[in-house]
């Protein structure tokens, strides 16, 4: 081997290293061809799909729930009024429970709806260190009439009857079609996760349901 | 023999890459590349609009020098709306007319962080504060109540213990570099004193009218590191709300109103001749 010129040994090692390349191309062109035509494996559980089990069951005792409104008249941005929901063993189907009282409105003739026309719940997750997010579609935004108070009463309409109810939560970060926006409507921060704050409501600070 | 094939292919890849990365590193496609980095970079924080400058100083009345002044929404984002009104309107025409009397009363610096139908994010209207060392910041508002029965005004202050939780629990006391978020920390007291000054002196220019205090998670009072407050005037659902919005002489005596305000709330330094 030693005989062989140095310019034949830095050509085999250039041959080498092409024929290399090629076959690894070739393997994975032919790995790809297989795996479109290979049957879909079954993909791991994805924890962000919804639930597909029931939000409660005939068989879930029933909840005493506070849920806030803004009221039709008076100094405070919300108003409470007593309501029930089933309590349901998972956190996401209690909050989507008490998401679907605050989208269709107040009961009192003294309180006001907080949720924009046309706004759907998309999705509720929560994670490990107990932050809930709320996904809303656009309308939550696009069909906001505006103004500060009013902005305050939709976001703590929702931030606060979550809390209130949910002690298994410290914080709620509401989304926005599915992603983060600065504002809801053009006051109120949401790029941060928001706390209770019962200041708003006349309500005794520091209370929980349960 | 397939194993030593996927070896064999697996060194040669990664001589190419190698050798590729050395041989792509040239200088043109370093400044390309910091081309394509800089076209993803964030708009850039507009200045200060323009302003004219101000009349020769008559008078100190106040310690409040740079007031910058913030007429809300803007551009696509017209902000609350009824026929013939818009939020982003009333708020730019209420700005001008406070920025006219700040400068005539007190010879102070005045800058708007829009002076036209622009829209600009809340961080970029903190920002014309913050860069021009403001030491105080006005954003105006114009409400809308579902209530038609509701003038419905407010003053604004940031929420006490704003984003506080995004601080692990060792450091909840001030330090000295602060998270954006936080930047309202540095004079949320100021924030309380002219907020309350300013909630009682238009409460009594302005008769019918009531101003209380309020808090919340203001967007652009959360990082502006001076006294600041956003002020809520009437309710566009409101007929007589909006006449009084659209009229000169309503918006002239707001404009008046808070002057007084920043009278009492930043008092002129004791100056001795």
């Amino acid at each position: 081997m030693s005989t062989i010129p140095r310019h034949l040994k830095i050509g085999l090692i250039l041959i080498v290293i092409a024929g290399a390349v090629s076959f690894g191309y070739f393997e994975n062109v032919v790995g790809r061809i297989r795996s479109m035509v290979r049957e879909p494996e079954k993909e791991a559980a994805n924890p962000f799909v919804a639930s597909t089990e029931p939000l409660f069951s005939s068989a879930d005792p029933p909840l005493a729930v506070k849920v806030f409104f803004p009221p039709v008249s008076g100094p405070s941005i919300l108003s409470s009024e007593q309501r029930t929901i089933f309590k349901s063993s998972e956190l996401t189907n209690r909050a989507k429970q008490l998401l679907k009282l605050i989208i269709d409105g107040p009961v009192s003739k003294e309180l006001l709806g907080a949720i924009p026309k046309d706004a759907k719940l998309q999705e509720v997750f929560v994670s490990k260190d107990g932050v809930l997010f709320v996904d809303f579609s656009s309308a939550i935004s696009v069909n906001h009439p505006g103004g500060v108070v009013n902005e305050q009463a939709t976001i703590y309409s929702i931030v606060d009857s979550l809390l209130y109810n949910l002690p298994e939560i410290h914080q709620v970060k509401i989304l926005i079609g599915g992603t983060e926006q600065e504002t809801l409507a053009g006051h109120c921060l949401l790029l941060l996760p928001l706390e209770m704050d019962l200041s708003i409501t006349g309500e005794e600070e520091g209370t929980h349901a349960n | 023999m397939k194993v030593l094939f996927a070896t064999t292919a697996w060194i040669a890849i990664l001589s190419a890459g190698i050798a590729a990365a050395f041989l792509l590193h040239t200088p043109k496609m370093h400044a390309a590349g910091k081309a394509a980095a800089a076209s993803r970079q964030e708009p850039a924080i507009p200045a200060a609009p323009a302003v004219p400058a101000p009349p020769p100083v008559k008078t100190v009345a106040t310690a409040a020098r740079v007031i910058v002044i913030d007429p809300g929404h803007g551009g696509i984002d017209a902000g609350a709306s009824t026929t013939g009104a818009l939020e982003k309107d009333l708020t730019l025409a209420i700005a001008r007319k406070l920025r006219t009397t700040l400068q005539s009363r007190f010879g102070a610096t005045v800058l708007l962080t829009r002076d036209s139908d622009v829209a600009l994010t809340s961080e970029a209207r903190a920002s014309v504060a913050n860069n021009n060392r403001a030491d105080l910041f006005i954003s105006l508002h114009v409400g809308f109540s579902a209530n038609k029965a509701e003038l419905g005004s407010s003053v604004y202050v940031i929420q006490d213990n704003f984003a506080a939780a995004i601080l692990p629990p060792a450091e909840k006391t001030p330090r000295l570099f602060q998270p954006w978020y936080l930047g309202y920390r540095t004079n949320r007291d100021s924030s309380v004193k002219a907020a309350t000054v300013l909630s009682e002196e238009l409460g009594t220019s302005l008769p019918g009218w009531s101003f209380p205090v309020r808090t919340g998670p203001i967007a652009v009072l959360a990082s502006t590191i001076m006294p600041a407050v956003l002020i809520e005037i009437g309710n566009l659902n409101n007929p007589a709300s909006v006449q009084a919005l659209l009229d000169d002489t309503f918006q002239s005596r707001v404009g008046t109103t808070v002057a007084g305000a920043i009278e009492r709330f930043a008092p002129p330094p004791q100056v001795t001749k």
